[in-house]
């Protein structure tokens, strides 16, 4: 570690050069003239717009390095960093151009997981390439590991690689198991999963390589691992038994990527299964609920979504005792049928469910793709309803309480009782009180 | 007032920017001559390029190093506050990375470098020319000082090693060298296991013990490809194949293959160059050979010795300039050359009147003997691969597919005049 120290402050005799120097200094003026140019008023509205305040600053550094370099002095290094900056602002460009096509969570993985940390990697190199040779350095050592000699670039390329498995391998995976789905034919949720088990195997495999590649020494990796076991047993008990739940879930196939699960009573869709826990998704308020793997291994799980995703759902209405309910339930059917989201096969079902209090409680019962558009459809064929109802005139009664206050005591009993009657009951006397009720 | 302070910070930019710009000019200027001599102070960077059949791995950075390691503690002890800054390139990548550095300003201040390189280096503009003192001139290689020599005298590189090319073999199966080439294919008939490079440069010294350097040099001055001519190149390759036939005897691409051959045991003689002695010192201990390399019916072989020389970066602020010309005249100092030739008996110094015991085993003067060799190969010859590696590769690869058959005479005969014929028009 010294010897890089010593590498690295050695390139401060750099700076004693007045060339490098003046390159440096022009630099600051990337920030310096976007300031400049928001906050002066006498330029004009175009030119304070946010991509005429970078772009503007940038190609006048170009123009001032291609000048430099055309009268004979060192630009190279203005000139490098100018396109570094004008590629870190690319990078942003790509990112909006690639919204409307890339789901959300894909395109942040990919800019902000991928794309700018190998951008930033690749830049620091080139920089290093202008004052030092990045292959030799690579060779400073670092002291061993598990009887191998570890030197800088060794470790840094195996971090990286790493880093490149577990962050950028899953754009292909993922491209493996959608060509896989075309050819097979399997579902969306299994195509997830074959994603999701092609990147564990292939970050393994690599991480294998790369401890082969650092050349680590097996017999001493296999009495780590025995002793990891030990400390498997007592320590990570827990992390140890969400990852194979979460690798055996996967296997099995009964909670994948997409599978729509209840709850606490509340349809939640499985987003992404990872190796500690999985993440769902609550529809209701926007939730994202960390549930650690084991928790599906050892419980029941209620899904909608193993063999098929249909989802049936009921909705329940009252109509007064005085309609007949051969047409009721006819007009249930015909209603729902025709709301938006309810799945023409297998059809709306409506039935009389029993005779209430105050009505006739009936229910329909309909298909809909979505596990998910359960409260909104159901609200939606509500609506429809209660349109219907209107136009037929059929009554939705409710209950009303009535309290009726009498005499003294003496003179006979005091009358402070419920009554519950159908709409259009008549009138009580004495103090009443309403109290609607569904 | 935050308005108001703005002209004043944008004014102390354009100042530094300007400043800078001068910078780029040559301003502040460096002392006159015959001002008192101001301490050098500061750190350089020294590039050094490695041959291209050598890895640069921690191995080579160790012990290279190690071997620089008292030179650079003797210029500290002389300059303490001067620190010198080693970098390693592959010699062919080395134009084009101090291309790359010295547009950015950022140039090493120092090559070490093949003399090949430092004139490609010197023709893209990327060396500069230094005043040297004439007396410490006098003492190097006349022919090598002119090469980098100004009409004003001033200098862009300056020699400071001489990599001699020798025979090296393992003692416990040959006691002695081959003299000649029939002697060295007999053995090779009776078991002995020989190893010839398959590049141009380092099979170059069989021109003269095949008696066909005059040809190639005629050729490569651009004369015509007479019958003579290319009688001479049809018995240099007819050795080569005569030679491919014997058994036991193995031609490789790499150079540095050969040497790690015969240090693993597996080939009993190869030729080397000097700076290969450090790695099969290591490897055959007390049973490393060394002999000049073999003679033949046309006389003496035409080794090719490699000239090391020290190029003059041309970003160097004034005091690092300072320092990187008192490191150069630190390495031609007779002591400094002699240091670095007994230190380890690997290389020659560039002062030819310098006076070398014979050394451990008399290392030295076989290495002597090698580079008197190499004096007498003509200077065109040299010149035919002083511009890079190319063209030794080129020819190798004629070579190549001679043997393999994938060319007859003629053909073979007519590749090598092209190869060196287009070299002798470049130049």
């Amino acid at each position: 570690m010294n010897e890089l120290l010593q590498e690295v402050a050695g390139w401060q005799g750099y700076l004693s050069r007045w060339p490098v120097v003046a390159q440096l200094l022009v630099l600051p003026l990337l920030w310096v003239l976007p300031l400049a140019l928001g906050r002066w008023g006498g330029a004009p509205g175009q030119i304070r717009q946010r991509a005429w305040r970078r772009g503007l600053p940038l190609l006048l550094l170009g123009a001032l390095a291609a000048l430099l370099a055309l009268s004979g002095h060192p630009a190279g290094l203005l000139s490098i960093l100018t396109g570094l900056i004008a590629g870190w602002h690319a990078l942003e460009l790509l990112h909006r151009l690639l919204t409307p096509h890339v789901e959300p969570h894909a395109l942040e993985v990919l800019t902000t997981r991928l794309l700018r940390p190998l951008y930033l990697i690749a830049s620091l190199l080139l920089l290093v390439r202008l004052v030092d040779n990045p292959v030799v350095l690579g060779l400073i050592p670092l002291g061993g590991w598990m009887g191998s000699a570890v030197n800088l670039g060794s470790l840094l390329g195996a971090l990286l690689l790493l880093y490149v498995l577990v962050m950028g391998m899953e754009p292909p995976t993922a491209a493996v198991a959608w060509l896989a789905q075309r050819c097979l034919g399997i579902s969306d949720g299994s195509r997830r999963a074959m994603a999701v088990i092609l990147h564990y195997a292939v970050v393994g495999l690599g991480m294998m390589w790369i401890l082969d590649q650092l050349g680590v020494n097996r017999t001493a990796l296999v009495a780590v691992a025995g002793g990891l076991s030990v400390g498997v047993g007592f320590g990570i008990k827990e992390v140890v038994s969400n990852f194979i739940s979460g690798l055996w879930l996967l296997i099995e196939g009964s909670v994948r990527p997409g599978d729509v699960l209840i709850v606490d009573g509340e349809a939640c869709q499985v987003r992404r299964l990872g190796p500690r826990a999985a993440t769902l998704w609550r529809d209701r308020d926007n939730a994202e609920l960390l549930i650690p793997n084991q928790t599906f291994f050892t419980n029941a799980t209620v899904t909608y979504t193993h063999t098929d995703s249909l989802r049936r759902c009921q909705v329940a209405i009252g109509a007064a005792f005085h309609h007949p309910p051969a047409e009721v339930i006819a007009l249930l059917e015909r209603t729902t049928a025709a709301v938006e989201g309810v799945l023409p096969s297998p059809p709306p079902r409506a039935f009389l469910l029993n005779y209430g209090d105050s009505s006739i409680q009936y229910g329909v019962r309909f298909w809909i793709a979505s596990a998910l558009a359960n409260t909104s459809t159901s609200s939606a064929v509500q609506q429809a309803i209660w349109q219907a109802f209107r136009e037929h005139g059929i009554e939705i009664p409710y209950p009303h309480q009535v309290q009726v206050e009498g005499g003294a005591p003496s003179a006979g009993p005091t009358v402070d009782a419920t009554l519950q009657r159908g709409a259009g009951g008549g009138e009580h006397d004495g103090k009443r009180s309403h109290r609607e009720g569904e | 007032m935050a308005a108001a302070r703005r002209p004043g910070s944008l004014a102390a930019l354009l100042a530094a920017v300007l400043a800078g710009g001068l910078g780029g000019c040559g301003w502040p200027p460096p002392p006159r001559q015959g001002q008192p001599a101001v301490e050098p102070r500061g750190g350089v960077v020294l590039a050094m390029g490695i041959p291209s059949d050598e890895t640069i791995d921690t191995e080579l950075m160790e012990a290279l190093k190690s071997r620089l390691s008292m030179t650079l503690r003797e210029f500290h002890l002389i300059h303490p506050q001067t620190r010198v800054q080693l970098q390693l390139y592959p010699e062919e990548r080395l134009p084009r990375e101090v291309a790359l550095r010295s547009a950015a300003g950022l140039g090493p201040d120092l090559m070490f470098v093949n003399d090949s390189t430092a004139a490609a280096l010197h023709r893209q503009g990327l060396t500069r020319t230094v005043r040297i003192p004439a007396d410490l001139l006098q003492r190097l290689d006349r022919a090598a000082v002119r090469r980098f020599q100004t009409p004003s005298g001033e200098v862009s590189s300056l020699p400071v090693l001489l990599l001699p090319q020798l025979a090296c073999f393992d003692l416990r199966r040959l006691p002695q060298s081959p003299t000649d080439l029939n002697g060295l294919l007999g053995r090779a008939e009776a078991g002995l296991r020989v190893g010839l490079p398959l590049d141009g440069f380092n099979l170059a010294w069989t021109f003269g013990s095949l008696g066909v350097a005059r040809s190639v040099e005629e050729l490569f001055a651009g004369q015509p490809a007479t019958p003579k001519r290319r009688q001479d190149l049809g018995r240099w390759l007819a050795w080569l194949k005569h030679a491919d036939q014997v058994p036991e005897l193995t031609f490789q691409l790499s150079q540095s293959q050969l040497i790690e051959d015969l240090g693993k045991g597996r080939l009993d003689w190869t030729s080397c160059r000097s700076t290969h002695l450090a790695r099969l010192r290591v490897d055959l201990g007390d049973h490393l050979g060394v002999a000049p390399l073999p003679a033949g019916p046309g006389g003496l072989p035409t080794p090719m010795s490699r000239q090391r020389v020290l190029a003059f970066g041309r970003n160097s602020s004034p005091s690092q300039r300072q320092v990187a010309q008192a490191f150069a005249r630190f390495v031609v100092t007779p002591l400094t050359q002699r240091n670095l030739a007994l230190q380890r008996e690997e290389v020659m110094p560039a002062i030819h009147a310098l006076r070398l015991p014979a050394g451990r085993k008399g290392t030295l003067r076989l290495l002597s003997v090698a580079q008197a060799q190499g004096r007498k190969t003509p200077q065109s010859s040299q010149a035919m691969f002083q511009a890079g590696d190319q063209q030794g590769e080129a020819i190798g690869r004629v070579v190549s597919r001679y043997l393999y058959g994938d060319l007859d005479t003629d053909g073979a005969i007519d590749g090598l005049v092209r190869t060196i014929q287009s070299k002798g028009d470049r130049r």
